[in-house]
């Protein structure tokens, strides 16, 4: 039989710090002793973004949000809400200074507001199951490109998108990939940039611990695009969580030939390799990254030759931010349906003392560490 | 499995539209069964399986199920509520058993048609 209730317990760094896989396990094992395990199943999921009231877990389909958890609040938690359909009032969240718990998620002002892009998938899947990203849609845009358009097809389409680089310099992504398809060389490269070095900053870790595949699709068609065989995804070590989720993903993707000779039988060979950063800051840079891949020291060169015309040995090289390389296959869709913001989509990371996070950052994906 | 072609994807996705139908909180129908110390007294139990059996028989990808506490009509469980999509009010459905969960379904999930017979009112309290 189908289950009636998800509880959606959040695995995110933050979560897991706060021992969220205890209360999963605690979870398990009361749903089990209650009988209740053929109608309730519990789901890990990548960050929500509301790390400051972690571990937090979602009820589906009521859409009840509980926070700041116990191992000790599980078996009254399950009696009350699985059993007796009461949600549990002392577990839900209160905004600051206000004395009303706000039972649902979507009600809540940090959730409301957002309209998920980049972290669509947050929540709603196990980033470690890749039929749950197929479910949502997953691989469908590839599938798409490499059916229905040429690789020029799809710079256009990025080109027309307007999807700009997530690094800071805003350059224009199709105009990049135009510039090393034509670039001369045996061979190219497609690079993702997962080193996120900045401060406080992990918008790309939350993105690849709630949605690894999205970034290798977005990946594979770059690599389509500019005609590449070959990918390295550069991400620091200090990602333990991110990186052991994105070998999961490469590992099913492979499975299901989704990466390796002849992806979907059409005209692909794409693998990727996955690169630890030891954590030195400056590997963020195109050119110190690319050095550090090739097991140089990470140091940054001139930039008078660009990566895309000779970057990683010296090959054209492509190399994209791990927001924009979830976007591409947005693009892919979005021209189509006239949707401009795809250029525009970004996710935000807002910690310290943030009360204020919403105002300055209406609309945007956010997460928010405890102040 | 082995190496995925272009229509497996469809069909993952397919297999998967209730899961994620219900993780989103989203279908067209929610069934709601009473499920405080007086539902479950009464039955409230049996009643919640006979839902969910009957939404898997017949493959309903629309329907969520929830449970809630008393309504404070006790006298009547084991009850449950039936909330449509842009029907003007959710109905309550009184003295519940398996059989009339089949009725009920058949009548108001399936074809619109409320079951006045069983109903206890149309329009109460709001669950969403």
């Amino acid at each position: 039989m189908a289950y009636r209730t998800y509880l959606m317990v959040c695995a995110g760094t933050g979560c897991v710090a706060n021992h969220s896989m205890k209360i999963k396990e605690k979870l398990e094992s009361e749903i089990q002793r209650r009988g209740l395990q053929d109608e309730v199943s519990v789901v890990t999921t990548g960050c929500n973004g509301f790390c400051a009231v972690g571990p937090l877990m979602v009820v589906q389909p009521d859409g009840v949000f509980y926070q700041l958890l116990k191992e000790t609040d599980i078996p009254y938690l399950v009696e009350e809400h699985f059993i007796k359909g009461r949600p549990v009032k002392e577990l839900l969240y209160t905004p600051p200074k206000e004395k009303v718990p706000i039972p649902k998620m979507s009600d809540i002002p940090f959730f409301a507001d957002q309209t998920l892009i980049v972290l669509r998938n947050r929540g709603l899947i196990n980033p470690e199951r890749i039929d749950e990203y197929i479910a949502r849609g997953g691989y469908e845009a590839l599938a798409k490109v490499l059916t229905s358009m040429t690789p020029d097809d799809v710079i256009r389409e990025i080109k027309a998108s307007g999807l700009r680089g997530r690094g800071g310099g805003g350059f224009p992504t199709g105009i990049k990939w135009e510039t090393c398809k034509h670039a001369h060389g045996d061979k190219r490269y497609v690079i993702c940039n997962a080193d996120e070095g900045d401060p406080g900053a992990f918008m790309d870790r939350s993105t690849i611990e709630s949605d690894p595949h999205a970034v290798i699709e977005g990946m594979l068609i770059g690599a389509y695009a500019i005609g590449s065989s070959e990918g390295y995804i550069y991400i620091r070590n200090e990602y333990p969580i991110a990186l052991e989720r994105l070998q999961v993903a490469l590992r099913q993707a492979r499975e299901y030939g989704l990466l390796g000779k002849k992806v979907f039988d059409k005209d692909l060979d794409f693998d990727i390799t996955v690169v630890r950063g030891a954590g030195a800051f400056v590997c963020g840079e195109s050119t110190a990254l690319m050095a550090s891949i090739e097991g140089k020291p990470g140091e940054p060169r001139a930039k008078y030759v660009h990566t895309v015309e000779r970057g990683l040995w010296d090959r054209p090289t492509c190399l994209n931010n791990v927001g924009p390389g979830q976007m591409f296959r947005r693009s892919c869709c979005w021209v189509h349906s006239g949707l401009p913001v795809s250029a525009r989509a970004m996710c935000q990371t807002i910690l310290g003392a943030a009360a204020k996070a919403r105002k300055s950052f209406p609309s945007v994906e956010r997460s928010i560490t405890r102040a | 499995m082995g190496k995925m072609t272009i229509d497996d994807l469809a069909k993952i996705r397919d297999a998967a539209r209730y899961k994620i139908a219900l993780r989103q909180g989203a279908g067209r129908v929610r069934i709601n069964v009473h499920m405080g110390t007086c539902g479950i007294a009464a039955g409230a139990r049996e009643i919640l399986t006979a839902v969910m059996k009957e939404i898997e028989s017949r493959n309903l990808q629309d329907v969520i199920v929830t449970n809630s506490g008393c309504a404070g009509l006790c006298s009547q469980e084991p009850m449950m509520t039936i909330e449509v999509l842009g029907e003007p009010a959710p109905v309550k459905y009184v003295f519940m058993t398996a059989s009339k969960v089949k009725e009920v379904i058949d009548a108001h999930v399936l074809k619109g048609q409320v079951l006045k017979e069983y109903a206890l009112a149309v329009g109460s309290e709001k669950t969403r």
